[in-house]
């Protein structure tokens, strides 16, 4: 059935989507434009001369080993915080899809840190490792590990990915949750009678069944932890110590308001935006092509 | 090859019980089917067999085996699932196959099986397709495919061909009669289809409520139903049932008419039954002959047959009579009609009860 209104006028379709267009030509197309520019030029001390310079901050950025390491740690962290986000939330909605009794209370609790910013998170995080104040350090502190994020990078490393694994791993579990529920149960039952434990019809059955799921929350996962997890870093370790949290969007960040480095910074969300719009291709043409099975 | 034997075998989810104790001795070899109306626990049954349910009391035993505390995988059988439960990633070739790797069969020997099942099941051409590129009727067959290549020594069936249009599940039907005849496997079948049930067992369990009102082959079945359930349940249309009294010299009084009956029944004059007699076993009569008439209301004309609707002597007697195709009438007419004796089925008023 064709659902489509034919408008008889060419004002109203126009003014209809004029606020999107808005929004996205004043908040998304305009600095994008202006950090393409900015990527070209470097910027005079004192602002004002601005002068052109072809792909110099490219080349420049890309022989700096200060951003081969923001790459690096972004790497690792990016990683980190998608395979245990994905690993861990799959583990809780298979045991969530067998809970019977209290189930909608165990789902609600595993789905309430979505609710919190990540810089609450992150504060929330930093608060409880904290050396001094924090629980979970004192614990770790009497148990013989000599825990200090503050001038341990390995240590504030992870405690960042802790934090920006928390709150998507709740996101994650949603989805795992539902994509589990909508495999038929017989199909578990088929493998079962045909001869496979546990472990085999979920290796065999579930998981496959919930590729295309996971996919999807690979790429959402992998952007979030390039892009979104800014306000956690920021919160926590400010990319220190020592640029070991330093990832690449607070190394924009970091270098553009702070180093006052305009062109460097603009040169790297020309990079960062490039990623972003390889993943979003990459993400569209599979759900495209995505046969459900 | 095994018998089953189903012992005193009850279910309950929580508090509330669903199978109330089934007692059922399956023989090698048997076509059993599971015959009743939808809720009554035949799934449940069959899925108790199966071990994906557990047994509340009482026990299942495979080959003399006691099976209650069993994995499905460690018993023996095969089941095919009403919605087929194809993998769906997998090949038709990877669907059969699954059970087999897993049993670390060859890769010989599993190639040899597949293919041979392709081949009863014509399924030759298809093996390289997933399921969602084939017909219901091919997804059935595949599902057929995977029981027959594990050659276990039970198949269980749940309700597999009711997915299928008319045409197809009666070709199906006959395809698994064959099936069984040449394999002879042991077979346990729920369906609700009465056609289905009559055509493919050697013996029928048929049940009502969580209870089996009747175990017998589809002819006992017919003939001599044990309750007005089976007998409201078994034919079609369905006997017809009219309230009676027992008279004194072995006789009944039904609708202000006294019919002999075979077999005298033990009891007191007078005491309530309920006469069953079956719409193909009242014959037209002439008037010498006949024991009643029937006031008709509606004639379906089948074409072999004609269903007259009627009612007989007062208000509330109705009945439906099967008579041939040559019989013509219509509304408002008389027709004299007998029924033989032995046809007659009488039934405890308040139990329901065979007398
Ligand atoms: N998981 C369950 N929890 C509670 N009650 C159940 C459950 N599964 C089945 N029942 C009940 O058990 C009874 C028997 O169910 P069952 O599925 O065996 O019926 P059936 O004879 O197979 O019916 P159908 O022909 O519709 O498939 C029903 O009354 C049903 O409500
Ligand atoms: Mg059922």
């Amino acid at each position: 059935m064709e659902k489509r209104v034919v408008f008889k006028g060419k004002l109203l379709p126009y003014l209809l989507v004029a606020p999107q267009i808005a929004v996205t030509l004043i908040f998304f197309i305009w600095p994008a434009a202006q950090a393409l520019k900015q990527s070209v030029f470097i910027e005079g001390a004192f602002g004002g001369n601005a002068q052109f310079v072809w792909l110099d901050n490219f080349i420049e950025l890309f022989s700096d080993p200060g951003y081969l390491h923001s790459a690096r740690v972004t790497v690792v962290f990016s990683a980190a915080v998608t395979f245990f986000g994905l690993a861990i939330a799959l583990l809780l909605a298979v045991m969530a899809d067998r809970v019977i009794r209290g189930a909608t209370v165990y789902k609600t609790l595993l789905i309430w840190p979505y609710a919190v910013a990540p810089a609450v998170a992150g504060v929330l995080w930093g608060f409880l490792f904290n050396p001094t104040v924090g629980n979970l350090a004192y614990i770790l502190n009497k148990l013989g590990y000599d825990w200090n994020y503050f001038v341990n990078g390995g240590q504030a490393l992870v405690l960042v990915i802790i934090a920006a694994c928390w709150s998507q791993i709740s996101y994650n579990f949603i989805f795992f949750l539902a994509g589990l529920q909508s495999i038929p149960r017989s199909l578990i039952e088929a493998a079962a009678i045909d001869g496979a434990g546990p472990g085999r019809r979920f290796w065999t059955i579930v998981f496959p069944l919930l590729s295309p799921t996971t996919f999807f929350l690979l790429v959402v996962n992998v952007v979030h932890a390039f892009f979104q997890t800014f306000g956690i870093i920021h919160a926590v370790t400010q990319g220190g110590p020592a640029n070991a949290t330093e990832i690449l969007v607070f190394k924009v960040y970091n270098d553009g308001f702070r180093g006052l480095d305009l062109g460097g910074s603009a040169a790297q969300s020309v990079v960062l935006m490039i990623i972003v719009i390889a993943l979003t291709v990459l993400q569209f043409r599979f759900i495209e092509r995505r046969v459900h099975y | 090859m095994a018998g089953v034997s189903i012992r005193s075998v009850k279910k309950s989810y929580g508090e509330i019980e669903v199978i109330h104790g089934i007692d059922c001795e399956i023989a090698d070899g048997e076509f059993i089917v599971i015959l009743g109306p939808s809720g009554c626990g035949k799934s449940t049954l069959l899925r108790m067999i199966a071990g994906l349910e557990e047994i509340t009391a009482g026990e299942i035993a495979i080959d003399g085996r006691v099976v209650n505390d069993l994995e499905p995988k460690d018993r023996d059988i095969a089941m095919v699932f009403q919605n087929y439960a194809l993998y769906p990633h997998m090949t038709v070739y990877d669907n059969m196959a699954y059970g087999l790797r897993i049993r670390g069969m060859s890769k010989a020997e599993i190639d040899m099986r597949v293919k041979k099942a392709a081949a009863i099941l014509e399924l030759d051409g298809l093996l390289a397709r997933k399921p969602r590129q084939l017909s219901g009727g091919q997804r059935q067959r595949v599902a057929m495919g995977r029981a027959l290549v594990r050659e276990p020594s039970v198949f269980l069936f749940d309700e597999p061909l009711s997915n299928l249009d008319a045409k197809l599940r009666v070709q199906m039907r006959i395809e698994i009669r064959r099936l069984h005849q040449t394999l002879k496997t042991t077979s346990i079948y729920v369906t609700h289809d009465q056609v289905e049930a009559m055509t493919l067992a050697d013996r029928l369990i048929v049940m009502n409520a969580g209870r089996a009102e009747q175990i017998g082959s589809p002819m006992e079945v017919y003939a001599r139903p044990a309750t007005t359930f089976v007998a409201g349940f078994i034919g079609s249309p369905a006997m017809n049932m009219l309230p009676g009294r027992l008279g004194d010299d072995g006789t009944v009084e039904v609708a202000g008419v006294r019919l002999p009956v075979a077999a005298p029944v033990a009891g007191t004059a007078g005491r309530p039954v309920t006469v069953g007699m079956r719409p193909e076993h009242i014959a037209r009569a002439d008037q010498g002959t006949r024991t009643f008439d029937l006031h008709v209301d509606v004639v379906e004309t089948l074409g072999a047959d004609t269903l007259v609707h009627g009612r007989i002597g007062g208000a509330g007697n109705e009945l439906i009579v099967r008579l041939p195709g040559s019989v013509t009438t219509g509304p408002g007419d008389v027709v004299p009609l007998a029924v033989a004796p032995q046809n007659l089925h009488l039934f405890d008023a308040e139990t329901g009860a065979r007398l």
